[in-house]
């Protein structure tokens, strides 16, 4: 597994170069521009690029699976780009304390956000002729709504009819939210008690 | 029978020494530690921490774990006691 991990880390980091140049490249010229006036080598280049930049993307999208699913893996990528260094028990202490202040910021920045994608809040000003008294007035409005997925977009495309589309995400707003919320608190509960065992 | 059981308890409660307040803990590395003619990088690897570390215990910005304080202990071949002190302000 490690090996594997290695190999795909390694492939990340030698493959961005050539992504960047195949992203660049597109922007820069169309496909059909390529493919219709350019020569051989041109074409292969392209075609060689284009195929980097899938697998590219699909060993990015598995690498981050694994990042939430297997703890040796976060650990060791994300330690470094976190800068956690744990050298010896002062070091302990001092990443104990600063992943306290975190956690704590966290959560507070989520259950704003969450009460932000929760609730709705408005002010209408009532015209003269729609009230009582004559007067204008400020009407406040507040709301709460949650939904879980969100409305299904189908997409269509000039190459045919989308079956999937990653940007498509069915899980609202609230619910993104709401889930990183409930992790984070069943995450750190689960830790104290597995270390205080 | 119960009520001297009680009375005994107290007196007994009442004897004990109460420790409130912060207790301010120092210590007397960098003079052993000068006496033994040794830079904050050698007794840093000595006792397997890192040089920051030294500076923190010497400065008093960091009590140390029981582990390392007894690590030093045995390293400078005396005891805990000798190497860290309190000053506390709260003492009944």
């Amino acid at each position: 597994m490690n090996k594997f991990v290695r190999f795909i880390q390694s492939y990340l980091l030698i493959g961005l170069p050539f992504v960047i140049i195949c992203m660049f490249w597109s922007t820069v010229s169309s496909q059909n521009e390529v493919l219709m006036t350019s020569g051989f080598f041109t074409k292969a280049l392209w075609h060689i690029l284009a195929f980097n930049l899938m697998l590219w993307f699909l060993i990015l999208i598995s690498f981050l699976i694994l990042l939430v699913l297997i703890p040796e893996v976060r650990e060791k990528t994300l330690r470094r780009l976190a800068n956690l260094k744990e050298r010896d028990e002062r070091e302990e202490y001092i990443t104990g304390k600063a992943a306290r202040t975190v956690y704590i910021s966290t959560l507070s920045l989520t259950l704003l956000l969450l009460f932000f994608s929760l609730f709705t809040f408005s002010i209408y000003s009532i015209p003269k002729n729609a009230t009582l008294d004559g007067k204008q007035h400020l009407s406040v409005n507040v709301g709460l709504h949650f939904n879980l997925l969100e409305k299904p977009t189908i997409k269509s495309s000039p190459s045919g009819t989308v079956i999937f589309d990653s940007s498509n995400i069915p899980l609202s707003k609230s619910a993104l939210i709401f889930m990183l919320l409930s992790w984070q608190l069943i995450v750190f509960n689960f830790t104290a008690r597995r270390i205080s065992k | 029978m119960y009520s001297l059981l009680y009375i005994k308890n107290n007196m007994m409660r009442l004897a004990m020494p109460r420790i409130e307040g912060k207790l301010t803990i120092n210590n007397c590395i960098q003079e052993l530690r000068n006496r033994e003619k040794l830079t904050q990088q050698d007794l840093a690897e000595a006792i397997g921490v890192t040089r920051a570390t030294i500076v923190a215990l010497e400065k008093g910005s960091y009590n140390p774990s029981l582990e390392l304080a007894f690590r030093l202990a045995i390293f400078f071949a005396t005891g805990i006691e000798n190497i860290f002190f309190t000053t506390g302000d709260s003492y009944e």
